[in-house]
């Protein structure tokens, strides 16, 4: 490699070199925070009671809350968890979204219009009231906020794959692999899923800063996860109670913190796109 | 479409910060930016109050529905009531006996008592009230009445069942109706002798009373009273900023205290404590078919060293923020209190004392996983804790101590439905203090375990001598012989005894009040309230 080359790499002056540097970057932040949340205990968060209500100082940098715990600590358990219970319903709505946006237009017919229709009858409903009401219905907690979620939100990428799929179906290569007796499953799983691989990783991605706002807002509302999960929506809805009597430190951090996480996804998730667009890579 | 949703999220995104940020200026300006409003002013000149104090009564005013509370104080009048020493008052009532055999309770009530709609209050309305109440098996037992009927307008007499010593205290709990006006409608629209009348109700919102101009008491100096209902929080702010007068507040909001404000620290009889399961796990069932029993806390060893290792007085202080007192038995400043079954509060918070209790009895940690096990039990047990004031800061300090004994306690909230299943086989987090010594039948008498009422005796503790105590209690002929047994029945109930509860702390009911304002001299005050006891004493102090 010349050095022109490698400083043309470095200096990032590249939209792809930019666009990688990004993504690894955040990926590696990502993975840090996940990997340190889940290793903070109880034993990190105990009580302190002669240790309440520290503003944030060296010692303790978000400051300590109501019963002595550390904020910082808490801020970043309370996020993996959020975390985790995003991933875990950005997988399943991926899977959903795969599964009935290859299937739909595959098969044709009645199974297609009734993925559409079922896309539009999700869709028109608004998402929190429908993820508090499935949460309910499913007695809430950890399994409700997860179902909740998978359920309002595999909607936009099922569109996304299925109007690839769509297109893709009129593809010559694809015509010829049925015209020489591929059978639909066939073609559905060793020609189509290829091709929209890209676009799924991408509208993951981008599916899970929705996945964790969500689980955090209707948590915060009461209907997520149990109040004694340190999650982030139970950290800043507890919050509340302290932001009258001056401890704004409870909530502003916590949420700061989600907020940086959501758009750093989100960030992910955009150069993620501009990487595996062929159209984008051009820029 | 993707690019839609991406706006979408980063305008929630924006949104979240706007909020957070809007909140975070709240806070830091609660540094009283805003004016006093003029309203209090003209409030104080009229007599005017608005409180935000305790809850709405959500099953409304029908006697035979619900107990309402502290409110009945306001509308209605009862026949005798709590004084300030915890002991009795006449209200309705000017006098009554009890016959030989304490079957047969008569009651004069007094002539000059009028409903807010004109009708004099007689004996029969006493006795129709008393008889509808047991028949509807509202929220106040009275099943222990046999009869009622009223010879003249001014004698109700009860004929009881069986003998039963804290009959006094059924006699002030419920409010009397008028029988002629008692309908449908009387849960939104009640008519009572108390010293307001209803005015309005806006459910959700607020109640209005006015000063019953024809109460018989002394006359409230309060004229208009406005009862809103608010988040704790929200009232404090309100108080603040000059919407609302008085605020029912907890520990650590009082440091919320702006100019114009002063906190009212009343004393309490609110008493917090763990509900240790007495019974082993060997599969016995309640009524409801609730599992019964737990294999480490059935364990006397473990129940005292955590009696031993809580420090109630770093509760106290860094989760009530001072505003109350610690407590060993749940009956401290109850006349009924055995002084020797008192722990010495010096000597709790000893940790390393308890775990040579836990040690002595063979807990250990054999399997080197961090929590101490015997005979193949781990020393491990949920605690369960209901929405409440402190109640979950008292279960992490709680599961704290548990830690340092090496017993894992997994703190888990619950509701008092969704607590069921487990009531009887889980450490449970309660308030008590109802300032009658009948509670204890409740606590701790053996035959209620596991119940019609799951929270009576919840860990299902059974010692025969306690039992008998209680029965003696119950069946005393006069108060003074029943306090004996009560007295005597705390050997075994009591800390130093089987040790059935690890009570923790006494919480004042704490107040934001405009300053001019005052309760005047308020009873000490029992799990719930008991703060319109006194409503005719409030004042504005100009």
């Amino acid at each position: 490699m010349n050095s022109k080359t490698r400083s043309a790499f470095w200096n990032l002056s590249g939209v792809r070199a930019r666009a990688i540097a990004c993504v690894t970057l955040f990926s590696l932040l990502f993975i840090a925070l996940l990997v340190t949340g889940s290793r903070i205990g109880e034993e990190d968060l105990l009580v302190s009671l002669d240790n309440t209500f520290q503003a944030p100082g060296l010692g303790h940098l978000f400051g300590t809350d109501w019963v002595g715990r550390d904020m910082l600590l808490r801020t970043i358990k309370g996020m993996s968890i959020s975390m985790q219970v995003g991933l875990i319903s950005t997988v399943l709505s991926a899977v959903i979204a795969v599964f009935l946006g290859v299937m739909a237009p595959v098969f044709g017919g009645a199974a297609d219009h009734l993925a559409a229709w079922l896309i539009d009858f999700v869709m028109s409903v608004p998402h929190t009231i429908l993820i508090i009401l499935i949460s309910l219905a499913c007695g809430g907690g950890l399994r409700g906020v997860i179902t909740g979620v998978v359920c309002t939100h595999w909607t936009s990428l099922t569109r996304v794959i299925r109007a690839e799929v769509l297109q893709l179906k009129s593809a010559e290569y694809i015509h010829i692999a049925g015209k020489l007796g591929r059978g639909r499953w066939y073609i559905a799983t060793r020609h189509m899923l290829p091709a929209i691989l890209p676009q799924l990783a991408v509208g993951a991605v981008l599916l899970f800063p929705h996945a964790i706002l969500h689980e955090a807002s209707i948590t915060f509302l009461g209907f997520g996860l149990p109040a004694h999960e340190p999650a982030i929506g139970v950290i800043l809805s507890e919050s509340m109670k302290y932001l009258t009597v001056g401890k704004w430190w409870l909530a502003l951090f916590p949420g700061i913190s989600l907020v940086l996480v959501t758009v750093m996804v989100e960030a992910i998730g955009k150069n993620l796109e501009k990487l595996v667009s062929p159209h984008a890579a051009h820029l | 479409m993707k690019r839609n949703k991406g706006m979408n999220w980063r305008m929630q995104a924006a949104a979240v910060a706007c909020a957070l940020a809007v909140s975070g200026l709240a806070a830091l300006g609660t540094d009283r930016v805003f004016a006093r409003s003029q309203g209090r002013e003209e409030r104080i000149e009229a007599g005017e109050l608005v409180a935000a104090i305790g809850e709405e009564p959500q099953s409304g005013f029908d006697p035979s529905t619900g107990s309402h509370g502290s409110l009945t104080r306001l509308f209605f009048s009862t026949l005798f009531r709590r004084n300030k020493e915890l002991g009795w008052e006449n209200d309705l009532a000017t006098g009554y006996e009890v016959s030989e055999d304490k079957l047969t309770w008569t009651v004069k009530i007094r002539e000059d008592a009028y409903f807010t709609d004109g009708s004099r209050v007689t004996a029969g309305d006493v006795v129709f009230t008393y008889l509808m109440a047991r028949d509807a098996g509202g929220e106040i037992d009275l099943t222990m009445i046999e009869s009622a009927e009223a010879p003249d307008d001014t004698t109700a007499v009860f004929h009881l069942k069986r003998a039963y010593s804290p009959f006094m205290e059924r006699l002030s709990y419920l409010g009397i109706i008028p029988e002629a006006s008692y309908s449908e409608q009387f849960r939104d629209h009640p008519t009572g002798s108390g010293p307001y009348r209803l005015v309005q109700w806006d459910k959700g919102q607020q109640i209005i009373a006015e000063a019953n101009e024809d109460y018989y008491g002394e006359a409230p100096s309060i004229r208009r009273l406005t009862l809103v209902f608010l988040d704790m929080d929200t009232a404090c702010a309100a108080v603040n900023n000059g919407d609302v007068d008085v605020a029912q507040i907890n520990g650590l909001l009082a440091q919320a205290a702006g100019p114009g404000t002063h906190v009212e620290n009343i004393d309490s009889i609110e008493c917090y404590g763990v509900a240790f399961p007495m019974q082993p796990a060997e599969g016995k069932l309640a009524e409801d078919g609730a599992p019964i029993g737990n294999a480490v806390t059935c364990d006397e060893a473990v129940r005292r060293a955590f009696n031993m290792a809580v420090d109630r007085q770093k509760m106290v202080d860094g989760i009530l923020n001072g505003y109350g007192t610690v407590s060993t038995t749940g009956l401290e400043k109850m006349p009924w209190l055995n002084e020797d079954t008192v722990l010495d509060v010096p000597q709790t918070g000893d940790v390393e004392g308890a775990k040579a209790i836990l040690q002595e009895a063979g807990w250990t940690d054999s399997n080197g996983d961090g929590t101490i096990d015997r005979d193949g039990v781990e020393g491990t047990f949920r605690l369960l804790y209901t929405d409440g004031v402190y109640r979950q800061e008292l279960g992490l300090e709680f599961v704290n101590v548990g830690r340092q004994l090496g017993l894992d306690v997994q703190l888990e909230k619950v509701t008092w439905d969704t607590i069921l299943p487990d009531i009887h086989q889980e450490a449970v987090l309660y308030g008590f203090g109802s300032g009658d010594p009948s509670e204890l039948f409740s606590l701790y008498y053996g035959p209620n375990a596991g119940g019609v009422v799951p929270w009576d005796n919840g860990g299902c503790y059974v010692n025969e001598n306690c039992d008998a105590q209680i029965d003696a209690a119950l069946e005393s002929t006069d108060e003074e012989e029943a306090l004996t047994h009560w007295k005597a029945m705390q050997e075994y109930s009591g800390p130093t005894g089987d040790a059935p509860y690890c009570w923790l702390v006494n919480a004042n009911h704490v107040y934001l009040a405009a300053d001019g304002f005052s309760f005047g001299d308020p009873a000490v005050q029992p799990h719930g309230g008991r703060i319109f006891d006194n409503i005719t004493e409030w004042k504005w102090e100009k």
